[in-house]
């Protein structure tokens, strides 16, 4: 055993460096945090257009006033039209003869501040992070020449030369203000369903580099060479961790660009949806993944044995991704009825286990026991499947050009020395 | 002393066809051992047996007397038949994995591989990737590879195959400079004249079956004293005993049958008043005894 683990240490060592050194490893890892932070600048880009568009297009402002004590003056201003009552002025808003409302409170000589309601749709109603320049001008200047006009005492008046803050409110399609109950969480979302695209990608990436990494040995014969030095147990568990390890990285540094970009994107929109992040939900991700890239990574050293050659590698690997994807196909399936038959039965069958497990902890809560068994599936027919890889490894790697019967792959489970 | 490798009646079948079939050896400490046959004819198969590589269905296989194991395959060092290294590994980083499989350290493995990369000329391409390489550059690269852990048994299947006649000397420089430090090498070829060049010992398989084993020189000579060769004005009318005469610009080589003497050729020359400048005995070249073996094992089936 104490040989087992030194070899594998070494064969580790040296396929982690062969993979971390890859170009494509490198851009891979980094496009994600690239595309992240692109995204971020682009959504800052678009507030700031909207902003500006904002102040440059005139558009027509609702104005109603509920206080008895503030008299609104007469006469026409520009761009605005008094509405008599708050059903009015939303009415108004929905139908769109007015782009914006000020709702002057009852109490506003109290408190001092006002509503300021925008509709809720639009593709850029969420960038709205408060009255634009203009209009902030023009409901200042109405409420100066309001408080000029009455007589008020000092302290009121102090208020002209500041004479509002805004609350903001977005008005959904029913007339009713949307609240932040109303509002989906789109963390688990994002995060599951981003960590099954990872691990999809991932296994598509280092996969391949790993089932291609051990089909050159078989056709280069350098097997053989590595045959007289280690275990074949030795060396698939040393290129499988190595390789998981590289893909454990690559997770890290998608996650942790995750966490810390797509909060900021968020905080952009102001009442835009809520974003937190479960820490038990990133522990489940990050588990699902190592273990879907575990079993995914064994299966296709495999693969890569019993291949004859690096080209037929690469075609017998969609064996594995075909399967780990599978989960998608059903999503209807799942996501209807995350906790019936099919997404049981395709959380607890290893390949399946990892997407289909990260869907439903995203979308439902799914019993711990069956998170649990799912994990204990996934991690158990993994190192099952080393432990017999291991033995066919051996055999499959000799036969240089040919693929493997089925008579000689139970030949060489029934052999010892793996 | 105990033998490097020692194979006993080993049998390897594949679906109906036995590729080894009983075959036995033992290679001596520091000996070169020639291991001859045509292709297919089981040597590979042999060499995979005795490293362990695939099992054999019987028989019993010992490396420095005792089964294979983990400690005992660390001290070999082997060149497959067809070799390739890593494409994208730089060649010091492939010494040194070989090197560290082999339970070096780091530290040493890249020391021993800046010798042997001094020692076979390709110092300066230490820091190159294996793919910028030519073929002769990679496999000595690769010969380096089996000989970075200073290997108590070196197989080398093929090794000379592809490269140029210097590289070719080169290797057979350090390999004798190998057995001379002690190591026992095992040399697996279908080059006759290079098993003649290096090895004491040598063993014949065809079909997985050992036509000859033992010394060398003592094959020649039991199978070889009845070949002359005769340097001479002309040759006399008839030669007793003779089944095959050639003769080319005042060389006479005759084939006595074995029931002859090679002494009646010179006598038949003597006899007939003609100056002989020079009369040897020549054994047969293993060339020679390999066709005829094989021949005639091929006949028999």
């Amino acid at each position: 055993m104490p040989d087992t683990v030194s070899e594998a240490r070494v064969v580790f060592t040296e396929e982690f460096r062969r993979t971390v050194r890859r170009v494509s490893y490198v851009l891979v890892t980094l496009a994600v945090p690239a595309i992240l932070v692109s995204v971020f600048v682009g959504v800052v880009a678009v507030r700031a257009f909207v902003e500006r568009e904002e102040d440059d297009e005139p558009k027509l402002t609702g104005v109603v006033n509920l206080s008895a004590d503030l008299r609104l003056p007469t006469g026409n201003f520009s761009g605005m039209v008094a509405l008599s009552t708050r059903e009015q002025g939303t009415e108004a808003l929905l139908d769109g003869s007015v782009s914006e409302l000020y709702v002057i409170p009852i109490d506003y000589l109290r408190i001092g501040s006002l509503e300021w309601l925008t509709a809720s749709e639009g593709a850029f109603a969420a960038f709205d992070p408060g009255p634009g320049g203009e209009s902030r001008a023009r409901i200042t200047n109405l409420l100066r020449l309001a408080l000029a006009e009455q007589e008020l005492p000092r302290d009121i008046l102090a208020r002209a030369m500041v004479p509002a803050t805004f609350e903001r409110t977005r008005i959904g399609d029913d007339g009713q203000p949307v609240t932040d109950e109303d509002d989906f969480n789109f963390a688990p979302l994002l995060l599951s369903f981003g960590g099954s695209f990872m691990l999809l990608f991932a296994i598509s990436m280092g996969g391949s580099s790993l089932v291609q990494s051990v089909a050159e040995e078989k056709e280069t014969r350098m097997i053989e060479v590595l045959l007289t030095s280690a275990k074949p147990m030795s060396i698939m568990a040393g290129k499988v961790l190595a390789i998981g390890l590289a893909g454990l990285i690559q997770m890290t540094v998608w996650l942790g660009a995750f966490v810390i970009v797509v909060p900021l994107i968020f905080d952009i929109f102001p009442d835009g949806p809520a974003f937190d992040i479960d820490p038990i939900l990133v522990i489940w991700v990050v588990f699902f993944f190592v273990g879907g890239y575990f079993i995914s990574g064994v299966l296709l050293s495999g693969l890569g044995a019993i291949s004859t050659g690096v080209k037929e590698a690469n075609q017998l690997s969609m064996m594995v991704i075909l399967p780990l994807a599978s989960p998608f196909w059903f999503v209807t399936a799942v996501v209807g009825n995350p906790e019936g038959a099919m997404a049981t039965g395709l959380s607890l069958f290893p390949l399946t286990a990892p997407i289909t497990m990260l869907i439903r902890i995203a979308i439902s809560e799914p019993p711990v026991v069956q998170i649990v068994a799912s994990g204990l599936i996934l991690v158990g027919s993994g190192v099952v499947l080393l432990w017999l890889s291991a033995r066919v490894f051996r055999a499959a790697l000799l036969l240089y050009g040919q693929r493997m019967s089925f008579g000689q792959v139970w030949t060489a489970l029934r052999q010892s020395g793996a | 002393m105990i033998d490097a490798l020692n194979l006993e009646n080993i049998v390897k079948t594949y679906g109906d066809r036995r590729v080894v079939d009983g075959v036995s050896l033992d290679v001596h400490e520091g000996e070169i051992f020639g291991l001859v046959g045509p292709n297919g004819s089981g040597k590979t198969t042999t060499i995979r047996m005795a490293l362990d590589i695939i099992r054999p269905d019987s028989g019993i296989v010992a490396l420095f007397g005792k089964p294979p194991s983990r400690d005992s395959l660390a001290r070999i060092g082997y060149l497959p038949e067809e070799r390739g290294l890593f494409q994208r590994s730089k060649v010091t980083q492939i010494l040194t994995y070989l090197g560290r499989l082999k339970r070096m350290d780091s530290s040493s493995a890249l020391a021993r591989a800046d010798e042997l990369l001094t020692r076979v000329g390709l110092y300066e391409h230490r820091d190159k990737k294996v793919s910028a390489l030519s073929r002769g550059m990679s496999q000595l690269v690769q010969f380096a590879g089996a000989l970075i852990h200073k290997p108590e048994l070196i197989i080398l299947d093929e090794p000379f195959s592809g490269l140029d006649p210097l590289n070719v000397q080169l290797m057979k420089e350090m390999i004798r400079e190998q057995r001379e430090s002690g190591a026992s090498i095992i040399f697996s070829t279908h080059q006759m004249t290079d098993v003649e060049e290096l090895c004491e010992r040598v063993l014949l398989i065809n079909d997985g079956n050992v036509l000859l084993y033992g010394n060398l020189a003592e094959i020649k000579h039991a199978r070889g004293t009845h070949n002359v060769r005769i340097v001479a004005d002309r040759e006399p009318a008839s030669v007793p005993g003779v089944v095959k005469a050639e003769s080319t610009n005042g060389y006479y080589e005759y084939a006595v049958s074995e029931t002859s003497r090679p002494e009646q050729v010179i006598r038949a020359f003597l006899d007939a008043d003609i100056h002989v400048e020079r009369y040897e005995v020549v054994l047969p070249t293993l060339n020679e005894i390999f066709i005829d073996e094989v021949s005639r094992a091929r006949h028999s089936e």
